[in-house]
């Protein structure tokens, strides 16, 4: 088995400290830092986020396995930068307003940085004015928002509003999700991607970035 | 027939003779229904006609930081939160990296934890009464933070164990201390996402059956019935329920779960409750659609009985009024009518 397929089966397993010498081995071996995160770790989070999908694995199966990910990318990070590897895309996501449930929210994050995208967490109760400010100063692709509560699943829209009044729909876009939220719902409000669960979200997230780099190519305004 | 007696027979087995409601509200949406009927909260709880009276043990939150409070298992809790549906307002945990080496475990033995529900309990006599208790992997990782009490159920599997085995052992002695006149106890925690357990099987097997079957046990001796709430799909632990010996089950979310399925496999054996969609009909449908997914509910559930009556789950505080006068129509229809 190379060490790739290691970096990757040991991660799938959790096993975060194995991980982090074998991270740290491929690199001493010459192995380029974006291929060991690629064909390494990011493969086997790609695994996780299937196997989690399809109810083969749980949460806890994927919050171990990400957080060995986790412990391998830290390692690997000045490598990455030093060799100008720049991260598929960048979102920033959190809970809305007057929402305290997080654990979703955690998941799509992970499975979004499993898919190597680069993920800024606001953490939860966030007000909609944040979402745009960040995704404003931040460059990034895409605002992406959970709700567990009908009741807050409204504050979603007041970010569409919000985002079209700043004129800044052409350059991000906006993803919705969480349990009372629907593709209905997502269409009422106007907003561009609903996801069921937190795979298809990282999918439908790389999906949605590479399509802004192609629109942002075609209009010239790269 | 008192509504305690309603219930009883229904556990038994036996027919009321109608289909028992009951269904939870924010205390938001008490008052807008307080403010629509003309009366005050206990009015509403009167009208409404709910069957379950429920209680709670005093929390024990031994002090206040900055508007924040800490409990006795040492977790700070922020106030200003949305607690519509649940405990979810922690912001600091005592436990770090598994550490308990500095760490006592309340033992929940103090006194004084029953008096609130005792004068409420002769507030309303024909209820039955219902004693909420927190469950083992809530108070559990209610010390930790979830995403790290998960992550030790696989890789710290002796420090889990000991956690489960110190918050049973304070469950048990908080039953212990029940107070006489409550009919039931409530456990009260969510194993279920919308799409299937939150962790294998295997893993509540391994943590949750010890400890379950102890707590259950423990309600028994009291001469107690059991009930026991879940949130999401937990069609996989139905069996083991009925092993166990539960009494009555909820939430039953159609969102997330083939109720018609269970109630074909289970009905006969555990008292499902719950059923109505909470999460999509009552705050996005009319009126008319509120009464026909109730309606088409009561029809699969109630075949056989063994079934009470409600949503899964709390109502939004935000959900159309005309919609929850719409169910609480509905329900009162039930006793009035027979069905």
């Amino acid at each position: 088995m190379s060490i790739l397929n290691e970096i990757s089966e040991n991660m799938q397993q959790g096993k975060a400290k194995v991980v982090k010498e074998l991270v740290q081995q491929a690199v001493s071996e010459g192995y380029p830092a974006k291929q060991i995160l690629e064909d390494g770790l990011l493969a086997g989070m790609s695994i996780i986020g299937e196997k989690f999908k399809n109810n083969d694995i749980f949460v806890p199966e994927v919050l171990v396995a990400a957080r060995a990910m986790n412990m391998g990318a830290a390692l690997l990070k000045p490598y990455l930068m030093e060799a100008g590897v720049k991260a598929s895309g960048k979102v920033c996501i959190g809970t809305v307003k007057g929402d305290l449930h997080d654990i979703g929210k955690n998941l799509v994050k992970m499975m979004m940085e499993g898919k190597g995208l680069e993920v800024v967490d606001l953490g939860t109760d966030v007000l909609p004015e944040k979402f745009i400010e960040t995704a404003r100063e931040q460059d990034c692709q895409i605002i992406c928002c959970s709700a567990l509560l009908t009741t807050t699943m409204g504050v979603m829209e007041d970010v569409v509003d919000l985002a079209d009044k700043a004129g800044i729909r052409d350059n991000i876009k906006i993803m919705v999700g969480g349990a009372p939220v629907t593709e209905a719902f997502c269409h009422k409000i106007g907003a561009d991607k609903y996801s069921p669960d937190a795979a298809s979200a990282a999918d439908a997230a790389i999906e949605i970035c590479k399509n802004l780099t192609i629109e942002q190519a075609e209009r010239g305004s790269l | 027939m008192t509504r305690k007696e309603a219930i009883i027979h229904l556990i038994k087995g036996e027919n009321p003779g109608y289909t028992p409601h009951h269904f939870d509200l924010t205390l938001k949406m008490t008052d807008r229904l307080a403010e629509y009927y003309g009366y005050d909260r206990d009015g509403v709880e009167d009208y409404i006609g709910n069957h379950l009276l429920y209680l709670d043990p005093e929390t024990g939150f031994r002090n206040s930081i900055k508007g924040n409070f800490v409990d006795e298992f040492g977790t700070t809790w922020d106030t200003a939160g949305n607690y519509d549906i649940g405990d979810w307002g922690m912001v600091a945990f005592p436990i770090e990296d598994f550490d308990f080496s500095n760490y006592n475990f309340p033992d929940g033995k103090s006194e004084g934890r029953y008096d609130t529900a005792i004068k409420v309990m002769e507030k309303y006599k024909d209820r039955f009464n219902v004693m909420r208790i927190t469950g083992p992997l809530n108070l559990g990782w209610y010390t930790m933070g979830f995403s790290d009490f998960l992550i030790g159920m696989l890789v710290e599997k002796e420090t889990i164990h000991m956690v489960f085995d110190k918050v049973t052992e304070y469950i048990c002695n908080l039953i212990d201390r029940i107070p006489a006149g409550v009919d039931a106890v409530r456990m009260i925690e969510d194993w279920g996402i919308q799409s299937g357990l939150m962790f294998s099987k295997e893993l509540w097997m391994e943590y949750l059956y010890p400890s379950y079957k102890q707590i259950y046990q423990k309600i028994r001796s009291k001469g107690l019935y059991v009930m026991q709430h879940s949130c999401g799909d937990i069609t996989d632990l139905l069996p083991v329920m009925v092993e166990l010996g539960v009494d009555v089950i909820d939430a039953m979310q159609p969102e997330a779960m083939d109720i018609a399925q269970i109630k074909k496999d289970f009905g006969r054996d555990i008292v499902l409750f719950g059923g109505l969609g909470s999460q999509s009909t009552i705050p996005c449908g009319t009126p008319a659609d509120v009464i026909a997914e109730a309606a088409s509910t009561l029809k699969i559930m109630s075949a056989g009985g063994k079934y009470i009556f409600g949503p899964a789950g709390s109502i939004p505080t935000e959900a159309p009024i005309e919609n929850v006068v719409a169910l609480v129509d509905f329900c009162k229809s039930l006793e009035e009518k027979g069905i």
